[in-house]
Parts: structure tokens; C-alpha cells; sequence
């Protein structure tokens, strides 16, 4: 039918042309109030076709895979009421046996199965504490990626998943905690146990709350916490953000933008990671590259677009994401997107850490990150879930507390340590490993 | 069965008739293995126009055809939704047996009178009218007076689409219902950067049954330059405990997120710790606040005639005089409470099960001038327009796209990064005036709330005043 396409693109006169096929069935056991409450599937195709004519470029896309013709016909309605684009479709093609992005083992996970789990991590919560009423969901997904161009580029993948949520519900008197842990991966490799184990942990040190002054501290992001920060920089390595001229580090190429003692490579190949495949959404071939070495910046993310405009060429970052979810999705039309990232070790560990901190705050869950003005650095987060330490102790969680500052500022100037222990943080469609982060001087309000 | 499908499935929109007929068929094969079943057919059409900067960056359209069927055996619900409707009824037989999958619950529906019932659109300016070059020049205009306003002006955001829906539903209770629905929102930000510097502001737009809502918006757009040329130089907001001034947009995202979402009925249903702190009469305000939330609000992105389960929407009271007085229902919430069905149980799409979620969610006006407002303010934040929020229904916060210092009673400089906090059981009593001007507020995005985002709602408010609120700041 991608062929089809694409001929009948050619017969009506269109320069180029490329289609996007993608499948999806998933599966979720989702429970709440520490009950099992319904399983659910969704077994969904569709496609997206980009199609130029007289260099102007239009997107359309269809639910139908019998309505070829209709979602050609918009695409080109599109092209003819749109713009000339500079852009030339990849024809290289993958090697086989890249990246390992299917597991057998998830794809004959029987429902049942996923329905036992929840069942024992729920039990083993109430264990600990049956006021906790636990939420979440165990999911497992089979998907199947096409894409094919006019350049001869035309390739597919499968691709599994395996995604748990398990949180937890907790109140005492006008105190509301929540608490929850989430991981993800390609392969058989979510740990249901360890995450019950996690959030077990979290409740642990949560009971007792305790007053903050407001000021600036040291402060400790835990790997989850530093992972959401770094979406800040995401914005700014946009390649689209740094075309437009809105990235502050758009012109910073070579040169230092963040502490030397941060190294963050991006690994599209990343055994397991759910950013991993073996091509990009507009069949660029993913490679792992160095964004960011010993604090200076190294490169952009940049797709089929920015590429012409950028002068460079593009680096497998040409995803569909729906920007809300943060799913991949047909319906969305390609943009430059970070894959997997990997912020490397330091040499404390993480209770060391906490051993040299007078008076600080470890910030495990911010809300509200994505109100502020991220494209430029500034952030300010309500404290979720976060913890006082005193004298190189956690002493208990405090709340209705915020934390700001400026992204750059903080990890230019203020960082001053960053963990051994690593931990896999899912989000979105990616996976990244990411250490702990200590900063000083970043302000705490209460 | 098949055939009707085959027939329909062709270029032109599905016929209405044989959509009814396949639902009932369905429902009908399948109601003697359930306590209840119900299915769902949506198309949607849309059309989208993005300008990135200089550049018209996404010119789309976009079909979609899907349904999903959604049963209750033994107290537990099994959910599965496609594309491929041919398929629809091993599709239907995989509900049943994922329902089946967890053994007994349970779960008891609310009653509720059956509607057989055909929803036809009501457009002031139907958007299908309009051809594609049309909107493209409109948001073209936009984009340029961006653009041109100022060298200090960087760059540009404009977002426009619209969305038809036609939403065929029926249960074994013998509802069934086609409900045509538009959508139609946009926004044009304008961004200015400067070194390591990047603002921008933006005005937004929309509505469930007006073109026109796009349409003559250039004094707001060149009101959006002004102020991103200011917020280059406008300083950080100085953290700390502020009285606060929230502007009509902030206060419907305010109400959204503070007491909008902790009054969705999915999370208390089965919660009783929480039950008890949100029993009805329970004391959340002074008695000057009163909240609700309405699907009747013509106009509104909001605006539904029924929910996802097929119930008539209506204006629910969360809090009259500052008292809770209701919440937010589906039919099995609703039903495990004893109280009424309310029409709020939505789905975003076809792919999901229906949930409890807002529709327009609105702070009622009180009788309080804005001057009367700041006057005796010694020094707060008058904060302005929303880039969103969030909850953890303890604890919530809500950004204002810009702020101004009040001084002395005055109005007094901008500054940037006004991010407020609040909780729920303190923030609410401190809203201590309540302006008299309420405004409805409509913009491209939506509610999220698992992994269903982003939903239309909207949201509708006056000013209002709001002691002792933390701010992150410098």
C-alpha cells in the first residue's frame, strides 16, 4: 500500500513523496483504591503521508488503511496551500541486527499474567501499610514502524514494550501524599519488585512532615528529578528552537554551556531504551553522539527540515511525538526530538553526598516544571515530594515549598556533585540514565 | 452487518444509519453475557495550520475513524478500541473476556432515564466553510504583524486547527445517541531573544461553534508584542508570600486545578479517607466563593450535550457559599456514592475508556471592583494569563504568563516567572474578594489527567484576591 502510495504520488505530478505506517496493540491492567478495576486494549493502525509539489511541501493523515487515495489527495490539497520547503529524503538503509528494540518474552506476556503482578505488588504495598491505597497500570505493547520514500528509502521495525506505574495514596488527617514510581523498557527488563521496593522506600521517608525556611540551599535532584530539569536543555539542543533563533545555546556550538564535569551522550541505540530504533520517523539512521563533553556543546538534534537551514546534516532526531503525551504517534508530523540520554557517573556516592549537606533539600517529584519559561532556562516547581536534610540526614519530607532558578545558571556555575548510582528514568517515549545532581545556592521558597 | 459497513466505507462520511444499526447489532449480541455494554463510533476530521517563525511550518488535514466497546461482567470492565470496524465484533468479544480476566467486583451503575437522541451542530461560522487557503492567510496575517511589529521581535508561534467530530454511541440500556461536536483553537505567541534571553507571550483563541473566534484578533496580537518586548527587560519575580491578583484566565486555571480535579468523583468513589475530607457541607471557602462546572456553556470548548456514557450534561455546583455541594460523576462513580449523575464522564478519543473530567469550570462573580481589588494591597502580584497548572489535589500550582508589582494600591512594574502555589485546604479560604467580572476563557490546550490529554475544556471567571499565596522566584 506504500507503494501504491507513492506511485500514485508520482502519476499525479507530486516531486517527492514518503509514507509513514505505523501499527500498534497494546494492552493495560490498570488498578486504583488498591483494587484490579479493567483491562484494556487498543489495536490501532494508520498512516502519514508528506508529499511535495513544486517544492511545496504538505502532511495529511488517515486512521483508514483503505483511504489511500483520501489522505493523498489531502496531502496534496495541503502541498498546494503551502510552502516551499527545503528538504531531501534518506535513502541509506539500515543494517540488520542493530539495535535490540523486540522482546519475545514481552510480546507472549499473557494478560493474566500482567493481572498477577498487579495483583502482588498491590498486596505487597498493603503489606507495609493497608491505608495506602495503590493506583497504576501494567501495560505491554507490540508495535510496528514503516517507513518509505521516493529516494528508495523503505524499511520497518518492530518494536515491544513493557511499562508499569505502581503509586500509592496516603492521607492522614489534611495530609495528602502521593507517592509513585513508573519504569519502561523494549525488553523484559521492568522490575516490578524493585519498584515496589522503591516506593515502599518513598513512603518510608515521607511520614514525617517538617518545616522549611525559605532561602537558597544545596540541593539535591535525585535522577528523575534531574532528568525532568534536563528537559530544559532539550529546548534549547532543539534543532528547530536553535533555526528560529529562540535557543539561548543556539549560537554556543564548541563551546562551554554547563559544568565541566558534565558529560551527556544521547544513544538512540540503547539496548531496551524505549527512545531505541534502528531508524528515526523519516528513516535517518540513529547513531549515539556526544551532545554534551566535559560541559561544552556538541551538537543539536536536528531532522530533515533543519538540516538545509542549519547546515548540518540530520541526526536521526526526526520523530512523530504527540507533544502533549509524549507518545509516537502517526498523527504527528515529524520534529526534531531527543532519544535516549545518559548523563555519565561521578565519583561520590549518593549518601556521601548527602553526608556533606548543613542544611539542604533533596527534590524527588516538581509539578507544574512545564509552566515556566523552559526555552530559556528559567524554572519554578512546586515541591511534590521532597525531603529536608539536615546535618547530612534526610528528617523528613516538607511541602508547600517551591524550588527556582535557571537551569543554565545552576549547572554552569552551581553544581558541585554528581552521584556513581545511576537510575533507568522513563519518560515519554524515551529512557535515560541519569546519576544524582548536587547544586548550591538554588532557591527554595516556602 | 458487513455489508452496511462495506458500503459505508467509502470516501464520502459514514452514513448515519448504518452506524446506529452496527452499535445496536453489537449491543445487542452482546448484552446477555454483561451487566452492561455500550460502543462508540467516532470520525473526525481536522485541519490544522502551524507557523513556526517566518515559516508556515505544518499544513495538515487529518481522518480518523475508530470506535471502541466497553463492557461490565461480574462487577469488572474490559475496554477495547480500533480502527478496523470490520473487526468489530472480535474486538467486542476481547472486551468481554478482558472483563472476565478479574474475576468479581464491584461496580453498580447510576440509573439513568435511556435517550435515543440525534445531535446536530449549531454554528455561528461553521470552519468547514472556510476554505484551507482562507485560514492559512488569516493565521498568515497574524504571523506577519509578529514578525514586522519590531526588530526586538525574534520569532513567532501561530496555531490554528479545527476538529469535527461525529460520535455515535449506544448501550444495552437502550441509549442511543449521534452527537455531532466542533472544536475550533488556535494561539499566536510572539517571541522575543536577546543573548541567553528568550520571552514570549501569546493571546489565545476558541470555541465549540464559532469561526469567528479567529477572526479580528490583531489589537490582541500586537498587545502580545508589546508585552514580550517588555518581559525582555521585566525582572524575576522575588520569591515569597505575596497577596495575590489573578486575572480572569488565572483564576478559571486556578479553580481547574485547585479544587476542579480533587472533585472528580473517580478519586473519591473508592477512597474513604478521602470521602471524609470531602463530605457534602464540608467548609472549603469563605461564603462569598461559589463554583461550577457546566456543559451547557454555548460557546465554550467545554460546551457537550452528553458525556461518553451517554448522559445529559448539566451546570454542577462544587461549592455554593463556600460549602462542597457536589462533584464531579460518571455513572459508576455516581452510583457507588448514591448520588446523582452529573454527565462528566469523557473520553479524549476512541481509544479511551471514559473518566471523570471538567468541562467549563468557573469561579461564579461576586460584586468586587477591580480598583476596590488592589486598593489597600501594600505590596502584591497582580498576575496575568495562564500557561497552566498542575495537582496532586493536596498541593497545586498555576503559572501566570506575566505578573505586575502592586504598590501601595498601584500598579506598579512587570516582572516574569510568576509561578504561584497553593493548598487546597488553606489556598481557597484565602480568596478574600471576588470580582465582578466574569469572563470566559478559551485557548488551544486541554486537561490531562491519565494519559487522556489533551482534553477540550475551558473555563470561565472574574478577578479575584487571594491572601497569602507562595510564589517561586528569585
Amino acid at each position: 500500500m506504500l507503494q501504491f502510495i507513492m506511485e500514485n504520488a508520482r502519476a499525479y505530478g507530486a516531486d517527492e513523496c514518503e509514507v509513514y505506517l505505523q501499527e500498534a496493540a497494546v494492552s493495560t491492567v490498570k488498578f486504583q483504591d488498591s483494587r484490579l478495576k479493567s483491562v484494556e486494549s487498543d489495536q490501532a493502525h494508520g498512516i502519514a503521508v508528506r508529499v511535495f509539489f513544486d517544492g511545496r511541501l504538505g502532511f495529511a493523515t488517515a486512521s483508514d488503511l483503505g483511504r489511500a487515495r483520501l489522505v493523498l489527495k489531502s496531502a496534496a490539497e495541503a502541498a498546494w496551500n503551502g510552502e516551499k520547503t527545503e528538504m531531501s529524503f534518506p535513502s541509506s538503509r539500515p543494517t540488520p541486527d542493530g539495535v535490540k528494540v523486540e522482546d519475545e518474552k514481552v510480546r507472549k506476556l499473557q494478560l493474566d499474567e500482567l493481572a498477577q503482578s498487579a495483583d502482588r505488588a498491590i498486596k505487597k504495598l498493603n503489606e507495609y501499610d493497608p491505608a495506602i491505597l495503590a493506583f497504576g497500570g501494567i501495560g505491554k505493547g507490540d508495535l510496528l514502524i514503516r517507513v518509505a520514500n521516493t529516494a528508495g528509502f523503505d524499511s520497518e521495525y518492530r518494536k515491544t514494550l513493557l511499562s508499569a506505574t505502581l503509586g500509592g495514596q496516603l492521607i492522614d488527617g489534611k495530609n495528602i501524599l502521593y507517592c509513585y514510581r513508573e519504569s519502561g523498557a523494549t525488553t523484559f527488563s521492568v522490575d516490578l519488585d524493585q519498584l515496589t521496593e522503591q516506593l515502599i522506600s518513598d513512603f518510608e521517608i515521607s511520614r514525617v512532615t517538617v518545616d522549611i525556611e525559605p532561602g537558597p540551599k544545596t540541593v539535591v535532584f535525585t535522577p528523575r528529578a534531574a532528568a525532568a530539569l534536563f528537559e530544559v536543555l532539550e529546548l534549547g539542543f532543539n534543532g528547530r528552537n536553535v533555526e528560529k533563533g529562540t535557543s539561548p545555546i543556539r549560537d554556543k556550538l564548541g563551546e562551554k554551556i554547563l559544568s565541566e564535569k558534565i558529560t551527556l551522550v544521547e544513544d538512540g541505540l540503547l539496548d531496551g531504551g524505549i527512545g531505541s530504533a534502528p531508524f528515526d520517523d523519516e528513516g535517518t539512521l540513529l547513531e549515539p553522539k556526544t551532545i554534551v563533553d566535559c560541559g561544552v556543546l556538541k551538537s543539536f538534534a536536528v531532522d530533515l527540515r533543519s538540516a538545509p537551514k542549519l547546515n548540518l546534516p540530520p541526526t536521526g532526531n526526526g520523530f512523530r511525538i504527540d507533544r502533549y503525551t509524549g507518545v509516537q504517534t502517526y498523527e504527528s508530523p515529524p520534529s526534531p526530538q531527543s532519544t535516549n540520554w545518559l548523563l555519565l557517573p561521578g565519583e561520590q556516592t549518593y549518601d556521601e553526598i548527602l553526608s556533606g549537606i548543613e542544611d539542604g533539600v533533596v527534590v524527588d517529584l516538581m509539578m507544574g516544571l512545564f509552566t515556566g519559561n523552559l526555552l530559556s532556562g528559567d524554572f519554578s516547581a512546586n515541591l511534590m515530594l521532597a525531603f529536608k536534610v539536615r546535618k547530612g540526614k534526610i528528617v523528613g519530607r516538607i511541602k508547600n515549598a517551591m524550588v527556582s532558578g535557571n537551569f543554565y545558571e545552576i549547572f554552569r556555575e552551581n553544581l558541585v556533585g554528581i552521584s556513581r548510582e545511576t537510575e533507568r528514568v522513563t519518560e515519554g517515549n524515551t529512557t535515560n540514565l541519569f546519576p544524582y545532581l548536587c547544586a548550591k545556592n538554588v532557591m527554595v521558597s516556602a | 452487518m458487513r455489508e452496511a459497513l462495506r458500503l459505508a466505507d467509502d470516501w464520502v462520511h459514514l452514513k448515519k444509519n448504518n452506524v446506529r444499526n452496527l452499535i445496536r447489532d453489537i449491543v445487542k449480541s452482546f448484552k446477555a453475557r454483561c451487566e452492561y455494554v455500550e460502543v462508540r463510533i467516532e470520525e473526525t476530521t481536522e485541519t490544522s495550520v502551524r507557523f513556526s517563525g517566518k515559516e508556515l511550518e505544518i499544513i495538515s488535514t487529518k481522518t480518523e475513524l475508530g470506535g471502541c466497546v466497553r463492557c461490565l461482567v461480574n462487577g469488572s470492565w474490559g475496554f477495547v478500541s480500533f480502527n478496523d470496524l470490520l473487526e468489530i465484533e472480535r474486538f467486542a468479544e476481547m472486551a468481554v473476556s478482558h472483563a472476565r480476566l478479574l474475576g468479581r467486583g464491584k461496580t453498580v451503575l447510576a440509573e439513568v432515564q435511556p435517550v435515543e437522541d440525534d445531535v446536530a451542530l449549531s454554528l455561528k461560522k461553521d470552519p468547514r466553510g472556510v476554505r484551507l487557503d482562507q485560514k492559512v492567510s488569516l493565521m498568515r496575517s497574524y504571523n506577519d504583524l509578529i514578525n514586522d511589529y519590531s526588530p526586538q521581535i525574534t520569532s513567532s508561534t501561530g496555531i490554528y486547527f479545527d476538529r469535527y467530530h461525529k460520535i455515535s454511541f449506544g448501550n444495552s440500556e437502550g441509549t442511543n445517541i449521534v452527537q455531532e461536536k466542533m472544536d475550533v483553537a488556535g494561539m499566536c505567541s510572539a517571541i522575543c531573544a536577546e543573548g541567553n534571553r528568550t520571552r514570549s507571550q501569546r493571546i489565545t483563541f476558541g470555541s465549540n461553534d464559532d469561526y469567528s473566534c479567529a477572526e479580528g484578533l490583531e489589537e490582541r496580537v500586537r498587545g502580545a508584542c508589546q508585552n514580550a518586548i517588555l518581559q525582555l527587560r521585566a525582572p524575576k519575580v522575588k520569591s515569597g508570600r505575596y497577596t495575590v491578583v489573578a486575572d480572569p484566565a488565572l483564576t478559571g486555571v486556578f479553580i481547574h486545578e485547585a479544587f476542579g480535579h480533587l472533585s472528580e468523583a473517580d478519586n473519591v468513589y473508592e477512597n474513604k479517607p478521602l470521602q471524609e475530607l470531602m463530605t457534602i457541607g464540608a467548609v472549603y471557602g469563605s461564603e462569598k466563593l461559589n463554583v461550577y462546572d457546566t456543559g451547557l456553556r454555548i460557546g465554550s470548548r467545554g460546551y457537550l450535550k452528553y458525556d461518553d456514557e451517554g448522559v445529559p450534561t448539566e451546570k454542577t455546583y462544587l461549592i455554593r457559599e463556600g460549602k462542597l455541594v457536589g462533584r464531579l460523576h460518571s455513572r459508576e462513580t455516581a452510583g457507588a456514592m448514591r448520588e446523582k449523575p452529573t454527565g462528566n464522564a469523557r473520553a479524549m478519543n476512541y481509544h479511551f475508556a471514559p473518566i471523570c473530567r471538567m468541562r467549563n469550570t468557573c469561579v461564579q462573580a461576586g460584586d468586587v471592583s477591580f480598583d476596590e481589588m488592589i486598593k489597600d494591597i501594600d505590596l502584591g502580584v497582580y498576575a496575568v494569563n495562564t500557561t497552566g497548572g498542575q495537582t496532586s489535589h493536596e498541593l497545586f500550582t498555576f503559572g501566570a504568563e506575566r505578573g505586575y508589582m502592586i504598590r501601595k494600591g498601584k500598579i506598579a512594574e512587570m516582572v516574569r516567572d510568576v509561578t504561584l502555589s497553593g493548598n487546597v485546604f488553606t489556598t481557597l479560604k484565602n480568596i478574600d474578594a471576588i470580582g465582578n467580572d466574569q469572563t470566559l476563557h478559551n485557548g488551544p490546550g486541554g486537561c490531562g489527567k491519565a494519559s487522556q490529554m489533551p482534553l477540550p475544556v475551558s473555563e470561565e471567571g472574574p478577578h479575584i484576591r487571594i491572601r497569602d499565596v507562595i510564589i517561586g522566584g528569585e
